[in-house]
């Protein structure tokens, strides 16, 4: 199985979507970092407050580009045949996919995590140049790695979640396309037929799990989210159900 | 609400892909690994025609094994009720038209598609649910090679190799018995079809296996190519591997293999040693040259002896041993031999006798 995780790692981190992908990240985070510089020489940046959120804010881009990841390496190895070849030399199924959501999720992680790191230095030069308020205590710093290290885990998560749909529907357009259906249809018409629903959906879960505040107010208006604990546990229940049901797919499908 | 979704979710995946396979699971019949296999059951509904002694000790083996697609009026049988035993050394070869079956039975063996019943077996174990047991012990190529395309064919190998914890020295012993030593370090992206499906053989080489399974191997070669892996293949048969090669390429069939199963609509319609295939077609033709064919036809023919006049030549169905009858019968008619030659059949002509193309190309 670790011979399995290792291949996979390898071949996750030689495909050129990985790399273009955490190049483009990294690009990003440094030119947003420049413009942050700028804007903030006319607007006070509150050093501990605007960091963290900044930080937080980079969560979202992360977790879309660890589910394309997640979905791009299975939804490849379905198109370019590798999944075929890779179960004649383990015709395991379960094993093969698990050790492909292993290397996914390590993978997106550690990238996230140097991708946040990159991001931080970034933003270092406003922090000393324009920062304002209380400086940072070690507390602080403790909540802003716990923060980064949640935000690495989401993207993660959302790796195996695109790398579970991928497997289900068998390709990565069937992955983009699950996901869009769950977020655009389904999650709306929950909430407009129960807006006391909106607090288990994923989303606002994912919005939880790296929330600032341990209780945001979710979409509807009525209910607060849960905690980040129970998010977190929401969250990794939901991705090893989807996980043992693209397990299941997979096992019984046939693969050409 | 929250849960009703994925239980929704859950309960259609039950009903439109587990349901199904494990229906068609069932059929299975229990393991009797030690048996002593004929390559005809009784299961079966379509007449094999079996040349030479039964196989002992077969290391493949299909029982039965139908391959069902679609339902209702689509559905459509890729296998029906296949047999096959075969036997450890040597290099068997799987005849095909395209779409007879061919690909789909090694993916059958391969455990790739479940069949829709009968069982397969390899080095004893279930191709289902034991494969793992054994797998380490085959090589495979299933039609073109998986493989990533950024990667260079030495790094593709490699990543294999780590699986089975096979070393460095293997990669260079597979990428040299494929002939792609040169172009190892380039990309996949950029081979030729040839050099993809050469690195697709040396993949199934890696392990040092004793059975191995190329389905096509001589896809995209050259005849240069075509020549090496047939070298290669007899090679292998000779060191003691089993090799189950399947093809459409019958003359390459015929100079590779020791044994043979003819394949057509899911069926095995014929299967043995190549030589007693061969046989079945009976002893061949006499070539026969002579200036006047259809007198000579004609003086045949008055002695109760057939012949058809085609390319020019006339062509007697009789034993070589009856040459020396036929020029006489001729001679006495004044005409007289300027060529004679014995023609032995041909797996083609075998092929076309026994298979649906061979009526097609009747009609």
């Amino acid at each position: 199985m670790t011979d399995l995780f290792t291949a996979d790692v390898h071949r996750v981190l030689w495909r050129p979507l990985v790399r273009a992908l955490g190049v483009s990240a990294i690009i990003v985070m440094g030119c947003v970092g420049v413009v942050i510089f700028f804007h903030t020489a006319r607007h006070p940046f509150h050093t501990v407050t605007d960091l963290r959120g900044a930080l937080g804010g980079a969560a979202v881009p992360l977790a879309l580009a660890g589910f394309i990841l997640g979905a791009s390496v299975l939804g490849a190895d379905f198109a370019s045949r590798a999944f075929t070849t890779l179960l004649i030399w383990e015709p395991r199924r379960q094993r093969v996919l698990a050790a492909q959501a292993a290397a996914c999720a390590v993978v997106t992680a550690v990238a996230a995590m140097a991708v946040l790191a990159v991001f931080a230095v970034a933003l270092l030069p406003t922090a000393f140049a324009h920062g304002v308020g209380p400086s940072p205590t070690g507390t602080w710093y403790l909540s802003i790695t716990a923060l980064a290290l949640r935000c690495a885990l989401l993207a993660a998560a959302a790796s195996v979640v695109g790398m579970s749909l991928a497997a289900i529907g068998g390709s990565t357009a069937a992955a983009l396309a699950g996901a869009g259906v769950y977020l655009l249809v389904i999650e709306q018409a929950a909430i407009a037929a129960a807006p006391s629903i909106g607090r288990w959906l994923l989303d606002v879960d994912a919005l939880s799990w790296i929330a600032v505040t341990p209780r945001p107010t979710v979409p509807g208006g009525h209910t607060n989210g849960h905690t980040v604990v129970a998010a977190g546990l929401l969250l990794l229940t939901a991705v090893a159900a989807l996980h043992a049901l693209a397990t299941i797919v997979v096992k019984h499908r046939d693969i050409a | 609400m929250i849960l009703v979704l994925p239980l929704a979710v859950l309960g259609l995946v039950w009903w439109f892909v587990i349901r199904p396979s494990t229906k068609r699971r069932s059929h299975t019949r229990p393991d009797d690994a030690d048996r002593v296999v004929a390559p005809t059951a009784p299961a079966v509904r379509h007449p094999t025609l079996v040349v030479g002694p039964p196989v002992v000790a077969a290391v493949v083996e299909m029982i039965g094994v139908s391959k069902a697609y679609g339902s209702g009026d689509r559905r459509r049988l890729a296998l029906d009720h296949l047999d096959l035993a075969v036997p450890e050394g040597g290099v068997f070869g799987l005849l095909g038209q395209n779409g007879a079956g061919k690909t789909t039975a090694l993916r059958c063996l391969m455990g790739l598609i479940s069949p829709t019943s009968g069982t397969c077996r390899i080095l004893g174990a279930d191709s289902g649910p034991d494969l793992h047991r054994v797998i380490n012990r085959v090589g495979a190529l299933i039609e073109t090679p998986g493989l990533a395309p950024t990667l260079s064919g030495r790094r593709n190998l490699a990543l294999l190799a780590r699986l089975d914890r096979i070393g460095e020295s293997a990669v260079e012993r597979a990428l040299r018995e494929a002939g792609l030593e040169d172009r190892a370090d380039d990309p996949v992206a950029t081979y030729s079809l040839g050099m993809r499906q050469r690195l697709g053989i040396a993949t199934a080489l890696l392990r040092d296996p004793e059975v191995v399974i190329l389905d096509e191997p001589a896809n995209g070669l050259d005849p240069a190519g075509i020549a090496e892996i047939r070298h290669l293949l007899i090679s292998l048969a000779r060191y003691g591997r089993t090799v189950i090669v399947s093809s459409h390429l019958l003359d390459e069939v015929e100079k590779t293999c020791d044994r043979v199963a003819v394949i057509d609509a899911g069926r095995c319609v014929a299967v043995g040693p190549i030589g007693d295939v061969l046989a079945t077609a009976g002893a061949g033709t006499l070539l026969v040259g002579v200036a006047d064919l259809g007198a000579a036809q004609h003086a045949l023919a008055a002695a109760g002896i057939d012949s058809t006049v085609t390319d020019g030549a006339l062509r007697v169905r009789c034993a070589p041993r009856h040459a020396a009858h036929v020029t006489e019968i001729l001679a006495a008619e004044q005409l007289f031999v300027s060529e004679l030659r014995h023609e032995r059949p041909t797996l083609e002509a075998v092929f076309f006798g026994l298979t649906s193309s061979g009526a097609a190309q009747d009609r």
